[in-house]
């Protein structure tokens, strides 16, 4: 919301600095966005006048012209066209600071000449939207003077946030009221004219019957034998000051009345009117220019406004082009009525359209000001147009009840801790409106519909008397916690989190949404996770694993020069919507060389990543966080965006998933720009499921006997997996065998043989050489059996 | 001289001037082997008289220590003098480089450290943590929060929404970490003090705004609870977080339907510079949103408020990290360049406590 200082002045009597003023609006809730204060912006500008003007040796489109500044003159150069010998302007000398763009004007030679200041456009100024050609001010201004002075700027632009809940600040005499409260001037009343009207009346009609009705107050009257006209300079000037542009008269007082007192009014022109005017519904297939120029076609829920053959405006939101006020009109239709806040936004939002009433209307805008406000419109309508009143319609369906609250004045300490006195509380209340009876029963004024409980009164009490006035009050512990703060699932997290960086990798966070292509590719893809609104298509489906956004991370590092990388992201993956569908996930990729003991280019050598480097990185994270070797299984299978030989699984004994790991499939390897690529993903909801609840600690087992070893060599089908061994090796004899190493793998054509070694730890005794050789036997049996192959000879 | 003297120095100075093991072996040999010069002589002591060997005999004896001395020594250096040599021919370029382990390059992203920050100061003063979907229905997102669909504020919050799918509930993404206030309080009984960190969306883009960030929540609600417990809680987390002790906090007025009375969170600051200085200066910069809890929103979590009041609060977690570790432009957070994650990552040892401090 803009308005000017001089503006509010009309309103709210106050020799308060502007300061102050500022100080207090945000203070109250109307927090100040730019104060823009002219004198001080335009003290340096002066008037000018061009003595005369000659084109510039070396460009055709400019010329020097001889200025006239007051104590002296000086060449200028200007490419206006308007730029001619007599023209009193607006000068900038070197140094000052051109408003619109906030640069600093240097001394600079443009084609090959000096050129010292220049000579500006209003738009450049700040002083209106016309950027063609430089300014033309009135050739009595006296050259060298300031135009502050000169042209009296030395008002302050004042915009300041207005929140939803605020309609009644939407126009500057609300603004005076808030500020008057808070102690800074004096409201100056709005003065009521009365005029003298004649009995014509125009018929008028309201299809809506209920209070909340798109539309539940319809008024208006006629006003005949006016004269449109260019609006006064005092009108047009305080619509520029406000950055709205003059049209004409009539709509000019419409517009003005909309900011003045936040009172959206129409004009019809009368001519274009058949018969009866009035709102009603739409019917389906209705269309409506409107006054921004476009077509808008209706459906049957749009409150408009209408006459007895046709569709004249948008009910709230925007008039039509047909009947709109015209340079010719002379009897018109002014409309005056209330539109419901819901309605009024939801057609507002299905037609797309934005504009200064649809602003107020959906906000909520004063019921009880409809009359007054198109009395006041009459008024200056007669004032500056002429012509004469006919007298008004009215249907009121809503017929306004004030609302009343029952207020307990000790609530305001109860909820901000403020000590304040009940006559303050009292005073605030009523200098903002209210009326607060003996036994604080609190009757809401007609503008405030935001108010409706005893939280919103006390909210109007400490904003008026100051938020910073509330004390600080210790919020201690009464009970310091017997628990952990954080839940098992949080501290996982946080350990995974510092686990996998622990490996060397980089953490990110990316956007949660991916393209619909790479969702479909990595598991996702349903219409169900599509955004309908995204920001980009590129950023259009929910992704379903954290890795498809990391591997397009990767991807744009290995672009800019860095292909050998490890990066990984902790965050959500999506199956479908609601808490089930969303799971957490640690996904981490290796790229080029990015191996834990060195990588990139190195006199030791260096080795492309494989599969075993994620398998490791999983590995130790799930050791990190005490899951059990022997309640997890590896499976060869993973997920179809990983290279079906070189990936596997981890499962919990269920079946349940807790990770997949391996090279990438080659598909996404050639596409990216990878030498080679292998990725992670650890799903967290399944650890948690996982994790051992701790008991308490035992103390270790420690033997004195020194444990015993032994190789075995096994040739099997290339099938069998290493996995099956080494779990047939541990059953044959659980008890004593304490690990089972793989220490070398020979691949040949069809199988392969592979070596272990057992160690097994004596506890009690030492066992005999045939105790030892029945062990041996029971492996070589168990390991046989469970692959089919044979002990090396 | 006698003879065994000059004997003596003819030996020594050929074991002097040998150079390796062989030809010292060879002197050894030649001198006190079985047939060598002084075992030689030894032996013919037999054919002198009893005076003169005796005499004789003695200086042979010590002729014969000198010389096995002097052989041994000689040994000794010689050794020495081929292993330097070896040493020598053994020598590696030290100045080859190596590569520090790996391990050091991995990093916590500033806004997981942040985040971790803050939980430690809120777990401090005794808040849980309570988390919520990423997807969201309109019915926590908004109406629960006392934001009805026709709602002007409803247009405030830029809300992407999800495809329908034959569902009567329509879902989005949630644009606020404030549905958690809800979901957690129809699941327990009051007292409630907890925080919810998260990731939040909306539909904006630009220079200080990205479609995705990350907001954390506070709620405390007991019978008692107000404002000036707010302000110093507010008033005690950014001491703790920025560790300074000069903070300065403002209260203004504001709106947001979920509170009521409902203000933003402005501490003091100094612009004038080219880096932000929290805790000086005359500018005032906002940090958070907050207020007491609206009745309608403990209503519809089946809380009396007639009974029941407290606060809730927001704040940015990803500006909070800019302010702290002074990173310049928020768009940067999410486009993981490893040069930018490398430079303001935190080291995965570096686990924020407060007893150490949050700060590294």
């Amino acid at each position: 919301m803009k308005f000017t200082l001089s503006w509010l002045k009309e309103y709210l009597k106050t020799d308060k600095d502007i300061n102050t003023i500022l100080e207090t609006l945000t203070n109250i809730g109307l927090e100040v966005e730019e104060a823009f204060d002219q004198y001080s912006v335009y003290k340096d500008f002066k008037v000018a006048k061009i003595i005369s003007t000659k084109e510039h040796p070396n460009a055709d489109r400019l010329q020097l012209c001889l200025v006239d500044i007051g104590e002296e003159k000086i060449e200028v150069i200007c490419g206006a066209k308007n730029a001619r010998e007599g023209l009193t302007t607006i000068y900038a000398p070197v140094g000052s600071i051109i408003p619109d763009s906030g640069f600093k004007l240097k001394k600079a030679k443009i084609r090959g000449i000096e050129s010292s200041g220049m000579l500006c456009s209003k738009k450049e100024l700040r002083l209106g939207e016309d950027s063609e050609g430089i300014a033309e001010i009135s050739d009595n201004l006296k050259s060298g003077k300031s135009i502050a002075d000169e042209l009296n700027l030395n008002d302050t632009q004042i915009e300041i946030a207005i929140t939803p809940n605020r309609p009644d600040c939407l126009g500057v005499y609300g603004i005076a009221r808030d500020l008057a409260a808070a102690g800074v001037g004096e409201l100056v009343n709005r003065d009521k004219k009365e005029i003298s009207v004649s009995e014509e009346k125009f018929p008028i009609f309201l299809d809506y019957k209920n209070q909340d009705d798109a539309c539940s107050i319809f008024s208006g009257r006629i006003i005949k034998n006016v004269k449109n006209i260019k609006s006064p300079e005092w009108l047009v000037n305080k619509l520029e000051s406000i950055g709205l542009r003059s049209v004409n008269c009539l709509v000019d007082i419409t517009n003005f009345i909309n900011f003045d007192q936040g009172r959206p009014l129409h004009v019809y022109d009368l001519k274009k009117i058949s018969k009866k005017i009035g709102a009603r519904s739409s019917k389906k297939g209705e269309e409506i220019q409107a006054l921004d120029g476009k077509n808008y076609k209706l459906d049957n829920e749009i409150c408009v406004i209408a006459d007895d053959e046709k569709v004249l405006g948008i009910g709230g939101i925007m008039g039509g082009e047909f009947s709109g006020s015209s340079m010719n009109t002379n009897e018109i239709f002014l409309e005056s009525a209330y539109f419901d806040p819901v309605k009024t936004a939801i057609t507002g939002r299905k037609l797309n359209i934005m504009s200064d009433s649809r602003y107020r209307f959906e906000r909520g805008i004063d019921p009880e000001y409809i009359l007054e406000g198109l009395e006041y419109a009459t008024n200056l309508i007669i004032e500056l147009c002429g012509g004469s009143a006919g007298e008004i319609s009215v249907i009121d369906n809503r017929k306004f009840v004030s609302k009343k609250i029952n207020f307990k004045p000790e609530l305001v300490r109860e909820m901000t801790g403020l000590e304040i006195e009940n006559k303050i509380t009292n005073k605030i209340l009523t200098s903002l409106g209210f009326k607060v009876s003996k036994d604080w029963k609190i009757t809401v004024p007609s503008w405030r519909p935001d108010i409706s409980i005893s939280e919103d009164i006390v909210e109007e009490v400490v904003r008026i008397y100051g938020l910073n006035n509330i004390k600080s009050e210790p919020l201690f512990n009464k009970h310091q916690p017997s628990k952990s703060i954080l839940t098992d699932e949080q501290k996982n997290l946080r350990l995974v989190r510092r686990a996998v960086a622990s490996r060397g990798l980089l953490e990110t966070i990316s956007y949660s949404f991916i393209n619909e292509e790479d969702a479909k590719n990595y598991g996702g893809g349903k219409s169900s996770l599509k955004i309908i609104n995204p920001i980009s298509e590129e950023l259009s489906d929910m992704r379903p694993t954290p890795l498809a956004s990391i591997i397009n991370i990767a991807d744009e590092n290995s672009k800019r020069g860095y292909g050998d990388l490890g990066i990984f992201e902790l965050g959500p993956g999506f199956s479908g919507k609601g808490e089930d569908g969303q799971i957490l996930i640690a996904s981490g990729i290796r790229t080029g060389t990015y191996k834990l003991e060195r990588f990139g280019k190195d006199w030791q050598g260096s080795k492309k990543v494989n599969v075993f480097d994620v398998k490791k990185d999983v590995a130790s994270v799930l050791e990190e966080i005490g899951i059990n070797n022997q309640k997890i299984k590896i499976k060869n299978s993973a997920p179809k965006f990983y290279h079906p030989g070189r990936s596997g699984q981890i499962l919990t004994e269920k079946g349940d998933i807790i990770a997949n790991f391996g090279e990438l499939h080659p598909k996404i390897i050639k596409e990216k720009d990878f030498n080679i690529a292998v990725g992670f993903e650890i799903f967290l909801d399944c650890i948690n499921l996982l994790k051992e609840k701790k008991s308490i600690q035992t103390a270790p087992e420690i033997y004195n006997l020194q444990p015993v070893r032994r190789d075995f060599s096994f040739v099997v089908n290339n099938e069998v997996s290493a996995q099956t061994i080494i779990e047939a090796a541990m059953k044959s004899n659980n008890k004593l065998i304490q690990s089972v190493k793989i220490f070398d793998q020979f691949l040949n054509d069809k199988d392969k043989s592979i070596a272990i070694e057992i160690t097994i730890q004596q506890t009690d005794r030492t066992l005999t050489d045939s105790e030892l050789e029945d062990i041996s036997l029971k492996v070589i049996n168990s390991v046989e059996s469970a692959t089919k192959g044979k002990l090396r000879s | 001289m006698t003879y065994s003297e000059t004997l003596e120095k003819e030996i020594l100075k050929k074991i002097s001037v040998t150079e390796n093991q062989d030809s010292l072996e060879e002197i050894r040999i030649a001198e006190l082997g079985k047939k060598g010069k002084i075992s030689l002589l030894m032996k013919d002591l037999s054919k002198l008289s009893p005076e003169d060997r005796k005499e004789q005999g003695s200086k042979l004896n010590i002729l014969k220590k000198n010389i096995s001395d002097a052989i041994s020594l000689k040994k000794i250096e010689l050794a020495n003098i081929e292993l330097e040599k070896q040493l020598l021919e053994e020598k590696i370029d030290v100045t080859l480089p190596v590569q520090v382990n790996q391990s050091k390059f991995g990093k916590i992203h500033p806004v997981s450290q942040v985040l971790d920050e803050i939980s430690e100061i809120f777990g401090s003063l005794g808040y849980k943590i309570s988390e919520g979907p990423d997807i969201e229905t309109e019915h926590y997102n908004f109406n629960t929060l006392n934001i009805p669909d026709s709602h002007p504020a409803r247009q405030m919050h830029d809300t992407f929404y999800l495809n329908n799918d034959n569902t009567e509930e329509k879902y989005v993404l949630r644009t606020h970490t404030s549905p958690v206030q809800v979901r957690t309080m129809e699941k327990g009984k009051p007292p409630f003090k907890f925080i919810s960190p998260g990731r939040t969306y909306r539909c904006d883009s630009d220079q200080t705004h990205t479609p995705m960030f990350h907001q954390i929540e506070g709620l405390v609600v007991d019978e008692k609870t107000h404002l000036g417990h707010l302000k110093w809680t507010l008033e005690t987390f950014f001491k703790s977080f920025f560790e300074l002790d000069n903070i300065e906090i403002q209260l203004r007025p504001s709106y947001f339907p979920f509170t009521e009375p409902s203000l933003e969170v402005d501490v003091l600051c100094d612009r004038s510079g080219s880096v932000l200085k929290i805790g000086e200066g005359s500018d005032w910069l906002e940090v958070a949103g907050a207020g007491m809890v609206h009745p309608e929103v403990l209503r519809s979590s089946n809380i009396d408020p007639s009974k029941y009041q407290g606060f809730a609060f927001g704040l940015g977690v990803d500006r909070l990290a800019q302010l702290k570790y002074g990173i310049p432009d928020l768009r940067t957070f999410f486009n993981g360049d490893i040069r930018w994650l490398s430079h303001y990552g935190f080291s995965f040892l570096d686990l924020p406590t407060l007893s150490r401090g949050l700060k590294k």
